[in-house]
């Protein structure tokens, strides 16, 4: 009886202790951290384009956000903004703009990525009420992005390689990719369940009215969506699959059969959703997350791996 | 006293700075203005007057720490408009979108065909306002106004069941029960002029003589 148990147990523990390692430390490629990179980059671009629109406004020392205000409200946050003058703060956010800009290409992403993320995130710690939850998963992808090798490709680096005819082996499978990557979905897959559960919680979801409440929200959506009113069970319908997508997502996006078929779907989830709520930066950014998802390497990694 | 506001809701926030002169209330600055491209820089604006109004929600019982940020932006926004000395009120506005089952559906349809864009959809609103006495010393109160105002469809929307009416009707004017009330204007002291006391001359009483008949 004890050896069986024995046997179980040691079984047990190294099934375990493989399917772990399996999912942290196979190696794949960056081909999919590479695209995420770039993406990121464009949005993280974008935005700090956007505030240099209102730089002094909402980032001076005597603008609308007063920083002894902002600490007191919204806790200490460190943001390289609260040592700059006014005099400086052109000049910061110019040089910030080049260190994403850097990051964008790939050019020196082992320190770029780290600049990258301090650079955006100074912006949303400086300024948090203007934050929402486009910023807030646009700072996980920061960090993460710091994690695996994604200036593999679509970089300048690859393009500087490509154009000396390196070896295709140049660019190896590598763990840190997956720990990413990995870090990247448990992420996205909690992210969708809060969501999920948030919904859940208002009134609007449960009756089916809440894609209604986001598409006649002043200024919000991207097209005249006021026909609706006529066809509330299509609304009803619409807004139950975007609940039941948030809570099925973190159960069914880890079964290799269904996946395909949540991706399809939350792309068209969260273009609908662009659509009709006018939140581009915050659907944009999930799409940009389901990259994570996307089958990539790391099959040809186990398999040199197994080998 | 304070009174509890209720907690911000779904819509589109704006910012108005406003200035009340001769008893008559005008709007200096919307932000965000409807013209303010691109978008994203209409919903950071809108996320900045939410946060107003969570503010205004979340301290309810802390008047300093509801209009510490209002009062920043306040002063930023009396800053860039050169505004002389005055008395200046900060609101912020909620347009609801309108409930989906109070919608009779012909009505529905007859403002999609009237409206172009969403922006004409009927809203109700929200206001929280924080009332900025004087340019050069700001102290903000926060006065929610608690009632909803009404939409361009004309209908009523204190409440969830409200009937449906004329599309054409003008919305009414806000009205509500502050959440702090507006500080008393300082009134100027009130001098009176100075009475100067005349000397009193008693006068002679003359008695009318007696004539004996």
């Amino acid at each position: 009886m004890i050896p069986a148990i024995h046997q179980y147990a040691r079984q047990l523990t190294t099934t375990i202790g493989q399917g772990w390692n399996r999912f942290w430390f196979t190696p794949s490629g960056s081909a999919r951290l590479s695209w995420m990179r770039l993406f990121v980059g464009l949005i993280g671009l974008y935005q700090l384009a956007t505030y240099g629109l209102d730089l002094h406004r909402l980032f001076g020392v005597d603008g609308m956000l007063p920083l002894d205000a902002i600490r007191t409200l919204y806790g200490e946050s460190w943001s390289y903004l609260d040592y700059v003058s006014p005099a400086q703060l052109t000049a910061v956010h110019w040089l910030g703009m080049a260190v994403v800009g850097l990051f964008t290409m790939g050019v020196g992403i082992r320190w770029t990525s780290i600049g990258a993320a301090v650079v955006l995130l100074s912006y949303y710690h400086r300024a948090p009420v203007l934050t929402g939850q486009a910023e807030a998963l646009l700072s996980m992808l920061l960090v993460y992005l710091c994690v695996g090798r994604s200036g593999e490709s679509l970089s300048v680096r690859a393009l500087l390689k490509r154009r000396a005819d390196a070896p295709a082996s140049a660019c190896p499978p590598a763990v840190s990719n997956t720990v990413a990557l990995r870090l990247m979905q448990i992420h996205l897959a909690v992210i969708c369940l809060l969501m999920g559960f948030a919904q859940l919680t208002v009134d609007a979801w449960w009756t089916g009215e809440a894609i209604w409440l986001l598409a006649a929200q002043s200024g919000g959506p991207l097209v005249d969506f006021s026909w609706l009113a006529g066809h509330p069970q299509w609304i009803g319908a619409w807004s139950h699959l975007v609940t039941a997508y948030l809570l099925a997502f973190p159960v069914l996006v880890w079964s290799h059969l269904a996946r395909p078929l949540v991706l399809i779907l939350g792309v068209v989830v969260w273009i609908s959703l662009a659509v009709v709520s006018g939140q581009l930066m915050l659907c944009l950014t999930m799409l940009v997350t389901l990259l994570a998802f996307v089958p990539g390497e790391e099959q040809e990694g186990r398999s040199k791996v197994e080998s | 006293m304070i009174r509890s506001p209720r907690p911000p809701e779904a819509g589109a926030y704006q910012l108005l700075l406003t200035t009340r002169a001769a008893g008559s209330e005008s709007v200096i600055l919307r932000l965000p203005e409807d013209s303010m491209e691109p978008r994203i820089r209409r919903q950071r604006y809108q996320k900045l007057a939410r946060g107003i109004a969570d503010l205004a929600a979340l301290y309810e019982s802390d008047p300093h720490h509801q209009t510490l940020l209002a009062v920043g932006i306040g002063k930023r926004l009396l800053s860039e408009c050169r505004l002389p000395v005055g008395n200046y009120q900060l609101s912020v506005q909620r347009l609801a979108p309108r409930r989906l089952e109070n919608i009779q559906l012909g009505l529905a349809r007859e403002a999609a065909t009237k409206v172009v864009g969403m922006n004409l959809l009927v809203h109700s609103a929200d206001e929280f306002q924080v009332a900025l006495q004087e340019k050069e010393n700001l102290t903000a109160m926060v006065r929610p106004e608690g009632q909803q105002v009404e939409s361009r469809s004309g209908e009523s929307q204190s409440e969830e069941h409200r009937p449906a009416e004329s599309p054409t009707a003008q919305p009414d004017a806000p009205s509500g029960i502050p959440l702090i009330p507006k500080p008393p204007v300082p009134k100027p002291p009130v001098t009176k002029p100075p009475v100067t006391k005349q000397p009193v001359t008693k006068q002679p009483v003359t008695k009318p003589p007696v004539t004996k008949s």
